[in-house]
């Protein structure tokens, strides 16, 4: 997606922070930040990587470097298959002008060899935001890979697609503080904003997004 | 046939001591998806898969799973190991792939 894109959708939407958060890859953020920053958009560096577990993991950060860190790792950690263009489709990283920078050629759909514990780890001891994917999807979701939802791992929150049903999902959640968020995971232009969470924030960064998050579920407790 | 039978015969690794080793098997089942595996694995069904999560012990615990096969030599944590044998499931693993394991123990289960 074209970084003008992406920016004036996010800003017709009337979004104030966005992440970039493309499969096992995070080098499209330097170009959505920058078109970003010339409207007042807020962009967060990050990736939704995928477990070995087949487990989609959200990772926010606030600089580019500790996402591209995490992503020279997740690269390795990959299997070297290369991407079929025909079949996935191209997997670029595009400048604010519209310009393909760079194609990557690994097939990016594929799982990391890192556990979902140590891929939670790795994000929160560098300063992230650690939030599991779409939990009531029955595909690449913590609950759909491994029945529920582990007390000990240290998620900031679990995204869920549609809210009102968060309920049904409890007896699979072993930690009963953690909040809900939803996310449009948009994957066109189109998508942008049609989910989003609320969030009071002193300023638009991964300590404030944290403190709001478990603040956040300290009230709300378990939805009903 | 016996969990430990079956380790002898197709020279599994067993990685959780004696654990198991006398209980009888009766037929296996593949599958990474626990959902999968809660609805359909059989009684007395060793589980061959390539999920190495400690939540795959609640399941086999739950369908009272004798054992647990891993292929390809795939590395385990400590962890996974110890809490295995807290709960009584044998923890065997094989070289092969999940795919030649399953035609092993198929063969050998139907030999009696």
């Amino acid at each position: 997606m074209s970084p003008r894109v992406i920016v004036g959708k996010a800003r017709e939407a009337g979004l104030d922070v966005i992440a970039v958060t493309d499969h096992n890859m995070t080098e499209n953020t330097p170009y959505v930040k920058e078109a970003g920053e010339r409207c007042g958009l807020v962009v967060l560096a990050g990736m939704e990587l995928q477990t070995r577990e087949e487990i989609h993991l959200i990772a926010v950060f606030d600089d580019y470097d500790s996402a591209y860190e995490l992503q020279l790792m997740i690269y390795d950690l990959l299997p070297a298959v290369p991407n079929d263009v025909e079949f996935w489709g191209d997997q670029v990283v595009v400048d604010t002008q519209d310009t393909i920078v760079r194609s990557e050629d690994r097939l990016l759909i594929s799982s990391a060899q890192i556990s979902i514990e140590d891929a939670t780890s790795w994000i929160k001891s560098h300063g992230g935001i650690a939030i599991p994917s779409h939990i009531d999807s029955p595909t690449f979701s913590i609950i759909s890979q491994l029945g529920f939802i582990p007390a000990d791992i240290p998620f900031d929150a679990l995204e869920i697609r549609n809210p009102e049903n968060a309920g049904a999902f409890m007896p699979f959640i072993m930690r009963k503080d953690l909040p809900f968020v939803t996310f449009s995971d948009a994957h066109y232009p189109g998508d942008i904003g049609k989910r989003r969470t609320v969030l009071t924030l002193g300023a638009p960064d991964c300590g404030n997004i944290e403190d709001a998050l478990r603040f956040m579920g300290r009230q709300a407790g378990p939805p009903s | 046939m016996t969990v430990g039978e079956l380790a002898g015969v197709l020279g599994l690794e067993v990685l959780t001591g004696d654990t198991n080793l006398d209980r009888e098997v009766r037929s296996g089942y593949t599958s990474d998806l626990l959902s999968d595996v809660i609805a359909n694995i059989g009684d007395d069904a060793v589980w061959i898969t390539i999920q190495r999560h400690v939540n795959i012990l609640g399941v086999a615990k739950l369908k009272d799973v004798p054992a647990i096969i891993i292929p390809r030599k795939l590395q385990l944590e400590e962890g996974f190991i110890t809490k295995a044998r807290q709960e009584d499931i044998a923890i065997l693993r094989g070289s092969a792939s999940a795919f030649e394991l399953s035609g092993l123990i198929y063969n050998e289960l139907k030999r009696g």
